[in-house]
């Protein structure tokens, strides 16, 4: 599961050990056994969300339209 | 006449203004009512009652000296203990945090501290604000003062839960997916999330950067929600979020009516997953709003049914301050479920928050289309009414839902969309619980809002007190 890459279908099944080395990478800490079986779970189930989202067709919606959600301090362009 | 904190703001005010009753009298009627009922619903976790009453004396002797601040001099009221008030705890419902005291008040506390009004302590909530039921927590389980069996809602269910028993004349919470809006539903008053800038977030603790983000008022009616937005709303420029924008008066006209004013009513996605007897006590309430003039029309929200998949990339951007909490194990939390969520929310790629930043910004489109067609757009608050403590639940149709589905599912849009929405209470199950109707509207329309929630509670009778006596 790249973190910037682009899910193919063999990426999408987390397997218990690419789980704990992720999570010694992005969470910084190790867990009890049932614990990491429980948010491995949790973070399958939200990489198919994701999987979801990505298959959609938004057309060209820029994000950066969405102007309420900037802070105001930093220089703006056009 | 009826007990003094059962009254709302509006009707209490004149009196304290005419010197009638002395803000001495009121605060001490209230701390005799929270003696009485708020170990029954533990809708505080901080109570300051020589403070409060040491404020009321002053207010007293200001306003016999001929100085009256306006409507909120004098008035007691709670603040979300996710909020910073200057000298007190700021727990945000966590055992780690019971001992954090701050040296300065958030801009909404000093701001209604100017207008005269006294804080009497802080309410419960859900921990860190992540949760929509407010059970089993470091400061105890809030009880619903309709149903003391069933949750209050959350995050600000103890903000709620006051207002509804009257053990404060409102509250200020914070809403980041529902979190003003659903407890107050649940709880039978008025929840307001104003729009997105328009109310400052400096001192909402811990400082956020999230843009689901809101503070706003819970209160017994929308006339209070009014005066609370008189005081609160303008720019801070101790909020990188706040938005300057056109001083409103919010009072002034909220008597005005609704004649001609377009309703738009959305297809699908608010009404197809709501419990059945929820849906039609709100479509009774929507037809009240044409009995009073309006005009209703179906409208069309494409892309909102998705809105559960931009809170799954994006929910979690403003946990990473709990992330070194979340580095030592679930028993540092005492509900493990926020544990769970900080931990997945850092496999959230950037690709996903991307994406899901571009439907957000379709879905806020879509609402500001529709609402070119019409003036406010009228939903169900919640699919459901309060459900028991420590029952998960299910959502209509035996959909399993679990407690933030539950919660969110119709005010989350909301939060994402920046405009502002209003829950008031619309009527009662048969099992005799408190339903809530949304009315939202466009951007710095807030007026809009208010005066259709004051439109209604004129045909409804306002807020209605628990049965707890």
């Amino acid at each position: 599961m790249p973190r910037n890459g682009t899910y193919g279908k063999e990426e999408r099944v987390l397997s218990e050990e690419l789980f704990r080395t992720l999570l010694m990478e992005y969470v910084g800490a190790e867990f009890s056994p049932e614990d990491t079986e429980r948010l491995r779970g949790l973070v399958q189930r939200q990489s198919d969300r994701m999987h979801e989202l990505q298959a959609l067709d938004l057309g060209g919606e820029d994000p950066r339209t969405t102007s309420y959600i900037e802070d105001f301090r930093l220089p703006r362009h056009a | 006449m009826p007990e003094l904190p059962l009254l709302p703001i509006h009707e209490l005010a004149p009196m304290i203004q005419r010197r009638e009753i002395s803000p001495v009298d009121v605060v001490r009627e209230l701390f005799e009512r929270i003696d009485r009922l708020e170990p029954r619903i533990r809708g505080y976790i901080t109570l300051q009652p020589e403070h409060a009453m040491d404020r009321a004396k002053a207010a007293e002797a200001e306003i016999q000296s001929g100085t009256y601040r306006g409507p909120l001099h004098g008035v007691p009221m709670g603040i979300k203990d996710n909020i910073a008030v200057e000298g007190w705890p700021t727990t945000n419902g966590s055992a780690v945090m019971s001992d954090f005291v701050t040296d300065y008040d958030a801009t909404v506390v000093s701001r209604l501290r100017n207008a005269g009004a006294i804080v009497v302590g802080k309410n419960n909530m859900h921990e860190w604000a992540m949760g929509g039921t407010c059970s089993n927590g470091a400061f105890g389980t809030v009880h619903n003062p309709w149903d003391e069996s069933r949750v209050p809602g959350g995050s600000s269910g103890g903000s709620a839960a006051a207002v509804s028993a009257s053990l404060a004349y409102g509250s200020i919470g914070t809403d980041g997916m529902g979190s003003i809006r659903t407890p107050a539903s649940y709880c039978g008053v008025v929840g307001y999330k104003p729009t997105y800038g328009l109310v400052s977030r400096f001192g909402q603790l811990p400082p956020t950067s999230s843009t689901s983000d809101h503070l706003g008022p819970i209160a017994k009616d929308a006339t209070d929600a009014a005066l609370f937005m008189s005081v609160l709303a303008g720019y801070d420029p101790n909020d990188p979020t706040s938005i300057r924008s056109a001083s409103k008066d919010y009072v002034a006209g909220i008597d005005r009516g609704i004649s001609g004013l377009r309703i738009g009513i959305p297809v699908g996605f608010f009404f197809d997953q709501t419990d059945p007897e929820v849906g039609a006590i709100v479509r009774a309430g929507i037809a009240a709003l044409a009995s009073l003039g309006a005009e209703v029309r179906e409208v069309h929200i494409p892309w909102v049914d998705k809105i559960g998949l931009v809170s799954a990339a994006q929910g979690n951007e403003s946990n990473l301050f709990l992330l070194e909490l979340a580095r030592q194990g679930p028993q540092s939390f005492g509900d493990r479920t926020i544990f769970d969520r900080v931990v997945a929310g850092q496999f959230v790629r950037r690709a996903d928050a991307n994406k899901a930043n571009q439907l957000r910004s379709l879905i806020r489109r879509e609402f500001v289309n529709a609402l070119q067609e019409v003036d406010v757009i009228v939903t169900p608050t919640n699919v459901s009414t309060a459900f028991p403590i420590d029952v998960e639940g299910a959502l209509p149709g035996g959909k399993p839902g679990g407690n933030l589905a539950i919660t969110n599912t119709l005010t989350s849009p909301f939060n994402f969309t920046g405009m502002p929405a209003i829950s008031v209470p619309c009527g009662f199950t048969a099992a005799g619980l408190p339903v809530g109707m949304t009315i939202s509207g466009r951007h710095w329309e807030d007026d809009v809002v208010l005066r259709t929630a004051r439109a209604y509670e004129s045909v409804s009778g306002g807020y209605k007190a628990p049965p707890l006596d």
